[in-house]
């Protein structure tokens, strides 16, 4: 027959081991692992000002440099003109380029800075993506070439 | 319309290549009758010379639209006349065999009624009598003869002189020369 | 020539020319069935001709068009050049957009979407210039 004092030393030692186990458990649990990477959404506006000029087509080509970004949607710009989702190639989905164009035959155009377009980006990683703008074509209502300068956010 | 078309040969061919039908009725009464004639001095027959005459405008009428006439339409229509006999004859000889009287076997026959002169026509050779007749008949010139026997203007010209000579020393032939 | 005509005495050109002359004349039947035969015998080639010139026109028309459809499918050949600039873009699409609001019903928007497409699509080596 055991003494009271020993049979509680081994339930004691019995409910750490238990406890530790547990604890051990749980950490494996909700310890991130270190190959899982974080993944977040960002939207790009691409603004185009083509300063007094009035604009009336445009294309440009995007690409992410750095990090992990994939072009999961695209839609049009603020100018009523522009408002519907302009051109692009579906294979740009889930890539990180794309070539954006749109045109207007619209009476009522924007001048100055305006955003014609806004891309939505998933990012993986902690690495942020920087955005590069490769204007092609901006033109006036006459089909005319005007110089516009281009920005992204 | 008739042979009162003022119209040259050329330009009445022009017109039928336009297709102006009128111009071949005037090319063809400007022609006939020295075609019958031509045809009828090769067959030395009346039916024969008609069946000529209507092959030979039938194979003009052929000719167009795109007839090119480069010589005189006498000229062009010579050898015509003259195959389209011998070949009528050659086929009357094969079908009328059996009656050699139907067909002109000689040069006298081709010729027309036997006299001295056409005794004298009649010894020259195929090629100095067509020369003499298509010179003095017909009014050819020597250029138009070269033409429509397709031989060189001299032959034409050598052949002439000597049916002529031929014509002058024949003693049956003295009396029209006589005068000269 | 006129000496060779000179050396025959009129009198022999006389006998020549008419030994020439047939005693029978041409009968107007004759006549009318040369010139009916000659009449439609022209008026068939002349027929034959047009018909003739006519399917070479049709054949030479064949043939360009042929000439064209086969140029138009050469490779290298891009038909959504419609500036003839050597690139597609959104210039062309939009000069065609143009085009047709300004009433030129011969062309679709289906035509306009199909260029504007051309001009963003990532693989044709002339829209990207990455």
């Amino acid at each position: 027959m055991k003494r009271p004092v020993a049979r509680t030393l081994s339930l004691s030692c019995f409910i750490m081991v238990l406890a530790f186990a547990a604890a051990v458990v749980a950490h494996g649990q909700s310890a991130p692992r270190s190959d899982v990477q974080a993944v977040r959404f960002e939207s790009v506006d691409v603004f185009l000002d083509s300063s007094t000029h009035k604009l009336a087509a445009y294309q440009f080509e995007l690409f992410a440099t750095g990090g992990h970004a994939e072009i999961v949607g695209l839609e049009g710009g603020e100018h009523k003109a522009f408002a519907h989702a302009p051109y692009y190639d579906p294979a740009a989905l889930q890539g990180d380029r794309v070539i954006v164009a749109a045109y207007s035959i619209d009476a009522e155009l924007p001048t100055g800075k305006t955003r014609v377009a806004r891309i939505h980006m998933q990012i993986t990683g902690a690495e942020v993506p920087e955005y590069q703008i490769k204007i092609m074509e901006t033109l006036g209502p006459g089909g005319e070439k005007i110089a516009v300068t281009a920005e992204s956010r | 319309m008739t042979t009162s078309d003022p119209r040259t040969d050329l330009e009445l061919i022009t017109a039928i290549n336009r297709g102006e039908l009128g111009a071949f009725d005037a090319l063809y009464h400007r022609h006939r009758d020295w075609v019958y004639r031509l045809a009828y001095r090769f067959t030395h027959h009346h039916d024969d010379a008609l069946d000529v005459l209507q092959e030979t405008f039938a194979y003009v009428a052929r000719k167009f639209p795109g007839f090119t006439l480069t010589a005189g339409m006498t000229s062009f229509l010579y050898p015509v006349v003259k195959n389209t006999s011998i070949t009528l004859l050659k086929r009357k000889r094969r079908e009328v065999a059996f009656d050699p009287a139907a067909i002109p076997e000689t040069a006298e026959a081709a010729i027309g009624p036997a006299d001295d002169l056409f005794a004298v026509l009649a010894g020259l050779s195929d090629d100095h009598r067509e020369i003499l007749l298509l010179r003095f008949v017909d009014g050819f010139t020597l250029d138009e003869i070269a033409t429509a026997l397709q031989i060189p203007i001299g032959t034409a010209k050598s052949r002439l002189h000597h049916a002529i000579a031929q014509l002058r020393e024949d003693p049956r032939a003295r009396k029209y020369f006589e005068n000269l | 020539m006129a000496k060779e005509r000179d050396n025959l005495p009129d009198p022999l050109l006389a006998r020549l020319r008419q030994a020439g002359t047939p005693q029978r004349s041409i009968p107007a039947e004759i006549d009318s069935a040369i010139l009916q035969d000659a009449h439609a015998a022209i008026a068939r080639r002349r027929r034959m001709r047009l018909f003739l010139r006519s399917s070479v026109g049709l054949a030479a028309a064949a043939c360009v068009l042929l000439v064209v459809g086969l140029w138009s499918f050469m490779p290298g050949r891009n038909s959504n050049d419609i500036n003839h600039d050597g690139r597609t873009t959104i210039a062309d699409a939009f000069t065609l957009a143009r085009k047709r609001a300004a009433g030129d019903n011969t062309i679709t928007q289906e035509r306009i979407d199909q260029v504007a497409y051309a001009a963003v699509h990532l693989d044709d080596g002339r829209g990207a210039t990455r």
